[in-house]
């Protein structure tokens, strides 16, 4: 692949791409990072022709794919060099069954039958879904979804695959199986594999060149232990780096001369190696854990949008009310014995799940798809009625009845905000809630513009809600939730969609609101943001509840979360690993473990 | 009701092993025979022979007390408006008002309701046995147009998905307060679907915009001779199943040609 000196825009738009040059040889492994709107997504749709061929715009510079213009050659040419997989799951699957499915890039370009069914076959096992033939798209898993569309895209046996951020609707399961697939393809099939993500730490490991994009243009390209070394640029262009990175750049005298480490096991062998000689120093500076600066500024402080009848929380931290003198006879929610079965189902999706929340608590929902999260919310939501068990609400049953009133008391803030916006401006889009419950004309203004403030909107109370970026429109989401005053705060999988600084912004929204009283509940799989604003963690697992304890506690049962296909943060992980020198075990945090690994840094001898 | 199809479409029964173009012929044979006749015996005895296919195609016969359902208001207009209205009503009912309700029209009514419940009672052996696939290529064999047999195939594909993000988005703005099953029928009808369906729209539109690259990314309108994986093959069963019917076709014809109706529609 050969890009020189191009350069995009989308009719009406910026330019996406400035002045790219960029070579791609056979069989390389490169992740493309970048915020959102780095142009990402455009860079991947030029290679594969659908830029500007399907979706036009102004093309500068030339682009050459295996010895083919991609501007002189129709799409369906280019559909044979380079298989592409979007981030959407469900909207690239065509066909109602696996195989259709699979076939139907081979049937385009009339490969005969015999062969067809060899290479469907071929396809199906490399991507490990073999036996799932017959089954329709809505039967699989989102892993198995985007390892259907790589089969899809596999069977007219293209040399390259581009995938536009493949995982970032999946859960961790998800996107293991999909890193498994392509780590695959690219050693045992010499496949060259381009793929644009968030996911740091995948990229770290798997990947041999990271391409980084900051406002459509190239600022680094290198292996990953020599870009992610920058730490300086990647914090700049708002770029999650791995914490084993941060890690190692914060703990780098005494380390050996070799390259940096990208994952657990090597980064603890170089630390310990480091430890036994006695020659390790942390660099003062603390890492920082707050994402990107150069991030738009986070919301507006203190207006008063609290729950009317919220409290503020206890000095103690939030999540600790739960297990110790917090715990309370009446607490904010408490759910008993509950459990629901869907229709035409064999397995109860929730069984009997108790959980007490107090008020004023900051909880983290956890466990992989299917292990009852959503179904809990809903039920929680009065979204579905459980079939078993009882919900109160501040010691009031939660009925059909009462489940009317419910978003008085309990706000849900969903994954995809697109589901809800209709209205012309922000402003009438947080308004829509506070008519529908009844809230006097008087008092809506002074609810939505503190709503707006704190998801750092006032500037937009204008603006056509479709016109705002992604994250954006999550925040007016958001706003349109906390406008209506509830108590308990659910936010489900604030990140999806997300790039590093976004995924942040949401729960920085959440902590300020909990500061304030409101409860809040985070359904994530992003561990990193458990560690940082959890107190506690409900691990559940096929409808149960697995483990209810503060973050740390839970943290430190690895082999549990593996279970879930769940995982600490990598500075946890090396914390756990490092404890034989004396460092504490219970880090959840890169700035914790450099302060746990101080005081024996610089004391010589192996451990005993 | 599509995604029952589809679900159903993978089982295994005699039926689902017939050539969809088999099935179809089935399903043409006797709509004509629906079509042709007005002998309400005729047309109940149609609707037994659709329901043995359903029994044999393991098809769930609580579908058909659905259907009877779903379809029971139009017959029950269809027969209002056939009393008092029929031109050939002779034997008056009852009178209301200025109209007279009667026999003729009633069976009329009666016998137009069966009509269109044996055609429909019939469009399952073909959709609920046959999964998705095998059905587009039958339409390629009766050479319909490639682009009309993948739009239908999208179609199929894609109205779970829509009926899951409408259900999402009703969800979604219950938990804003809008609770649209409380509302009353007619403010619901001018103005109350306005908060899903304008989501519902814009969702689908953007996803329409993936599926485009989707589609274009798989060489669609490639300059070759399209080939299918789906093979169609007439077996034995196949022609058997055709005999019968044609069979069954010919005496339910002659049946209702040869023997008197219980009302006589026509002017006399």
């Amino acid at each position: 692949m050969l890009l020189e000196g191009v350069t995009f825009s989308y009719p009406g738009a910026h330019r996406a791409l400035e002045s790219v040059d960029l070579r791609i040889e056979h069989g390389e492994f490169v992740a493309l990072m970048g915020a959102n709107g780095a142009g990402k997504t455009t860079l991947c749709l030029l290679l594969n022709g659908v830029v500007p061929n399907v979706i036009g715009g102004t093309l500068e510079g030339s682009i050459t794919i295996d010895g083919l213009s991609t501007v002189d050659h129709h799409v369906y040419e280019l559909a044979e060099r380079v298989g592409v997989v979007l981030q959407d799951p469900d909207a690239q699957i065509l066909a109602t069954t696996v195989t259709a499915e699979v076939a139907f890039a081979a049937e385009n370009l009339g490969v005969p039958r015999p062969e067809m069914i060899d290479r469907i076959a071929r396809a199906l096992d490399v991507v490990r879904l073999t036996g799932y033939e017959t089954r329709a798209p809505e039967e699989l898993s989102g892993g198995q979804k985007q390892r259907l569309a790589i089969a899809a895209g596999l069977v007219m046996d293209p040399p390259i695959f581009v995938l536009d951020e493949p995982t970032a609707q999946l859960d961790p399961i998800g996107n293991v199986e999909v890193f498994d697939v392509l780590e695959r393809l690219n050693r045992e099939s010499g496949s060259t594999i381009v793929i644009a993500t968030h996911n740091s730490e995948d990229a770290a490991r798997r990947a041999r060149r990271v391409v980084i994009l900051d406002r459509g243009r190239i600022v680094a390209d290198g292996p990953p232990w020599e870009v992610f070394t920058n730490v300086e640029l990647l914090d700049r262009v708002g770029i999650n780096i791995p914490e084993v990175v941060r890690i190692q750049v914060d703990v780098a005298a005494g380390l050996d001369d070799g390259p940096l480490a990208l994952d657990v096991v090597d980064t603890v062998g170089r630390l310990a190696a480091g430890l036994a000689r006695g020659r390790l120093t942390v660099r003062s500076r603390s890492a920082p854990s707050a994402p990107a600066p150069n991030a738009p500024e986070p919301s507006a402080p203190a207006p008063n949008v609290t729950a009317p009848n919220a409290t503020a929380p206890n000095a103690t931290a939030p999540g600790a009310a739960a297990f110790g003198s917090g715990r309370t006879d009446r607490p904010l929610l408490d759910v008993s014995g509950l459990c629901f079965t869907y229709r035409d189902a064999t397995e109860p999706a929730l069984d009997g799940i108790d959980l007490r929340v107090e008020r004023g608590e900051f909880l983290a929902l956890i466990g992989q798809n299917g292990s009852g999260k959503s179904t809990l919310v809903k039920c929680l939501a009065g979204l579905l009625r459980p079939t078993a068990g009882e919900i109160r609400i501040d010691g009031e049953l939660v009925t059909p009845k009462l489940a009317r009133t419910l978003p008085r008391r309990l706000g849900v803030v969903l994954q995809n905000p697109d589901t809800q916006l209709f209205r012309m401006s922000v402003f009438e889009e947080v308004q829509f809630g506070l008519r529908n419950i009844g809230v006097p004309a008087d008092e809506q203004e002074q609810r939505i513009e503190a709503a707006l403030d704190v998801a750092g909107l006032r500037e937009s109370a204008s603006v056509y809600p479709f016109k705002l970026s992604f994250g954006d429109r999550r925040k007016v989401a958001v706003a349109a939730i906390v406008a209506m005053g509830p108590e308990i705060l659910i936010f489900d999988e604030p990140t999806t969609g997300q790039d590093y600084a976004g995924r942040y912004r949401l729960c920085e929204i959440a902590e300020q609101l909990n500061e304030r009283g409101t409860t809040v509940i985070m359904i994530t799989h992003d561990m990193d943001l458990v560690a940082r604003f959890a107190a506690r963690s409900v691990v559940l697992g096929l409808g149960r509840v697995l483990l209810d304890a503060p973050t740390r506690e839970v943290f430190g049962q690895p082999e549990l979360l593996r279970r879930t296909y769940l995982q600490p943060p990598q500075a946890a992980l090396v914390a756990q690993a490092l404890t034989a020198f004396g460092v504490r075990a219970d880090c959840v945090s890169v700035a914790e473990l450099l302060e746990a690994i101080r005081p024996v840094a610089g004391k010589a001898g192996l451990p005993a | 009701m599509t995604i029952l199809a589809l679900r159903h479409a993978r089982e295994m029964s005699p039926v689902h092993a017939l050539n969809p173009l088999t099935k179809l012929l089935v399903v043409a044979i006797f709509w004509l025979v629906s079509l042709g006749q007005f002998n309400p015996l005729v047309l109940i005895g149609l609707i037994l022979v659709a329901l043995t296919f359903w029994r044999v195609a393991r098809i769930p016969l609580r579908g058909f007390a659905h259907l009877l359902i779903t379809l029971s208001i139009v017959f029950i207009v269809l027969t209002t408006i056939n009393g008092f209205m029929f031109y050939n009503g002779k034997t008056a009912l009852f009178r209301l008002g200025p109209g007279t309700f009667t026999l003729e029209g009633f069976w009329f009514g009666v016998t137009i309701s069966l009509k269109i419940l044996s055609a429909v009672t019939f469009i399952p052996i073909l959709t609920f046995t046959t999964p998705m696939p095998r059905l587009m290529a039958a339409m390629a064999r009766l050479r319909l147009p490639y682009k009309f047999i993948f739009t239908f195939g999208v179609a199929m594909r894609f109205t779970p998905m829509v009926a899951q993000t409408y259900r999402d988005i009703v969800a979604s703005q219950r938990l804003r307060g809008y609770d649209l099953s409380a509302m009353p029928p007619i403010p619901r009808v001018f103005r109350g679907y306005i908060p899903i369906f304008i989501p519902l729209v814009l969702t689908l539109l953007r996803r329409a915009a993936d599926l485009d690259i989707a589609i274009e990314s798989r060489a669609f309108g490639a300059p070759v001779q399209r080939t299918y994986l789906e093979e169609l093959r007439f077996g034995i069963r196949d022609y058997s199943v055709i005999a019968v019917s044609v069979a069954v076709f010919v005496l339910l014809f002659l049946y209702g040609s040869l023997i008197p109706q219980l009302v006589n529609f026509s002017h006399s």
